[in-house]
């Protein structure tokens, strides 16, 4: 008992004496909530406008900071590629336009983003009802090549798609009927239909894949003792671990994933990182400040974040060790 | 005089309903201003065994979505702040005070709780799951129980939460609750939100896209936020 007090206070220790990682404020006068990374991770993106900016349109600032300048014109949901631009209307219809050549199709979404997988040429998206209890309603999943014509490809309720693991497999969670209490989390093979089931809960929340698919992060929230955690399990099927941490996370890389613990004490934010292969936390350091909004983000190299500074709501840019 | 007493309360709360309801909001000199006065509605560490932040106050995205039939007597804004929680959550005052109304027509069924605060500050906790067994013209201290959490499905496995709202006395006025209410905003803001963040009129981008900048809402008036140019556009234009 002794023996656990001692690493127990060992880690407290670990984690309260982190060093503060020096950072770099990028961007100034309150702004910009939102931010995402560039494919090359070398500059962040931001929606900006009047009376800041002299016309709203998507901007750019570089990592390192320097001038901004305006990106896009307009405003849209882009591909993580930056190789399209999805723009919802008001009503079924969304306009997907490829940024290389200006080449247009549409897909009647209802207002919906799209899922991309990765070579952004093959999308999903989940058209649901909007009324009843969200946790009965309808929800249908459609997947589209480029250019071509929607298909549907499951019926759920209360859920949705979560992300593409490869080129032709979705993963999905949601209730195969409206009656029942718990969601399923599965993998959908589009060719075939082929569903492998991962886990089951009362609600999969904050699912997020991995860089390559192998694996998936979520949390259980107001389930059961055993159930509620963070959690993180392959997809192509085995057995789940559950984190000893809980708060915001983000995927640094394939093998790495940052967590910024939820310890609402007033104290600066932690950021720690769990290691796949070793099983294993390790603390990076403290920001020297808190994250506003949950607002933060990792480069898609994964050698820097980004994070909206509750100090003076502008964006900082550190290097992660 | 068990029912004498009873009596009373009830002439007590028609006359604190009609004064509640058909006053005119209270001007800001007779309203106390924001320092932190009041305490958060749960005990304990927040997480996912016992509650989290789930929706902020203001113009989010969700209550742009619902901006004309859900909030469309509050100005089109979510004037309150919903906290995730498992039915049956002990729920506690945000302040001393003394109860004003239970059930009262408030909405956020199926049960509610208004409590009145020194300052013509009022606080109301919604989506109750069962009716509270405070007596209105009851004292209560801060931290004190008064209900259980609930949900507005009523399932309690749908969307199970906390509606909390600060009002003026006169229930005209919502307050953002997060400049009165001492909490480490930032980090609840971390894990636990269901929404989707705040709503961008194209015309002004930077308005209304912190916590702490959304406005005050006013019962009945405008909507704030049928913008020219919403991002991102609602199915429909929003209901």
């Amino acid at each position: 008992m002794r023996r656990l007090l001692s690493l127990l206070a060992a880690a407290t220790i670990s984690v309260s004496a982190a060093a503060t990682l020096p950072s770099q404020q990028v961007l100034s006068g309150t702004c910009c909530p939102g931010a995402v990374w560039t494919p090359d991770s070398k500059a962040l993106l931001f929606l900006d406008g009047p009376p800041a900016r002299p016309a709203t349109g998507i901007y750019q600032v570089p990592a390192t900071g320097g001038s901004v300048t305006r990106r896009f014109s307009s405003v849209a949901f882009f591909s993580p590629k930056l190789a399209w631009a999805v723009r919802p209307g008001n009503g079924d219809a969304t306009t997907l336009e490829r940024l290389s050549d200006g080449r247009r199709f549409t897909l009647p979404t209802r207002g919906a983003d799209v899922t991309w997988t990765r070579a952004e040429t093959r999308l999903a998206y989940t058209r649901s009802d909007t009324t009843g209890n969200f946790d009965r309603r309808l929800s249908r999943v459609y997947v589209a090549d480029v250019f071509g014509a929607p298909r549907q490809v499951a019926t759920l309720y209360g859920g949705g798609v979560s992300g593409w693991i490869n080129d032709t497999t979705l993963l999905l969670s949601g209730k195969a009927q409206p009656g029942v209490r718990d969601r399923e989390l599965f993998t959908l093979d589009i060719r075939n239909g082929a569903r492998r089931t991962l886990g089951q809960a009362l609600s999969f929340r904050g699912v997020s894949l991995s860089p390559d698919g192998a694996w998936v992060v979520y949390y259980v929230a107001f389930d059961s003792k055993a159930r509620n955690g963070l959690w993180i399990r392959p997809t192509a099927g085995g057995a789940a671990r559950k984190l000893d941490a809980f708060g915001a996370y983000r995927w640094r890389d394939a093998g790495r994933l940052l967590l910024i613990p939820l310890q609402p004490d007033g104290s600066p934010h932690v950021l720690r990182e769990y290691r796949m292969r070793e099983n294993a936390w390790r603390t990076l350091g403290d920001l020297g400040d808190q994250v506003r909004q949950g607002d933060w983000s990792v480069s898609p190299d994964g050698q820097r974040m980004a994070y909206l500074s509750a100090r003076n709501g502008n964006v900082r840019v550190l290097n992660l060790p | 005089m068990r029912f004498r007493t009873l009596g009373a309360g009830a002439a007590l709360g028609a006359s604190a309903f009609a004064f509640a309801h058909y006053a005119p909001a209270l001007p800001d000199s007779a309203i106390a201003r924001p320092a932190q006065q009041f305490g958060l509605p749960f005990a304990g560490p927040p997480g996912p065994d016992t509650w989290m932040l789930g929706q902020g106050y203001g113009n989010t995205t969700g209550a742009y979505r619902q901006r004309r039939r859900t909030y469309g007597n509050l100005q089109g804004v979510h004037a309150g702040l919903d906290f995730s929680a498992p039915c049956g959550t002990p729920v506690r005052s945000i302040g001393d005070g003394t109860v004003a109304e239970v059930d009262g027509p408030h909405g956020s069924p199926p049960h509610n709780v208004v409590i009145n605060h020194a300052g013509n500050l009022s606080s109301l906790y919604g989506h109750l799951r069962v009716r509270s067994s405070l007596r209105v013209g009851q004292a209560v201290k801060r931290g004190d129980v008064i209900g259980q959490s609930g949900d507005s499905q009523e399932t309690c496995i749908s969307a199970p939460h906390l509606h909390l709202e600060l009002r003026d006395r006169s229930h005209q006025r919502f307050f953002n609750p997060l400049p009165y209410i001492r909490a480490d905003w930032d980090s609840l803001s971390l894990a636990g939100s269901f929404g989707r963040g705040y709503q961008y009129d194209l015309n002004a981008p930077r308005r209304w896209q912190t916590p702490e900048s959304q406005p005050e809402v006013r019962r009945g008036g405008a909507l704030l936020n049928e913008f020219a140019r919403p991002w991102p556009p609602a199915p429909g234009g929003g209901r």
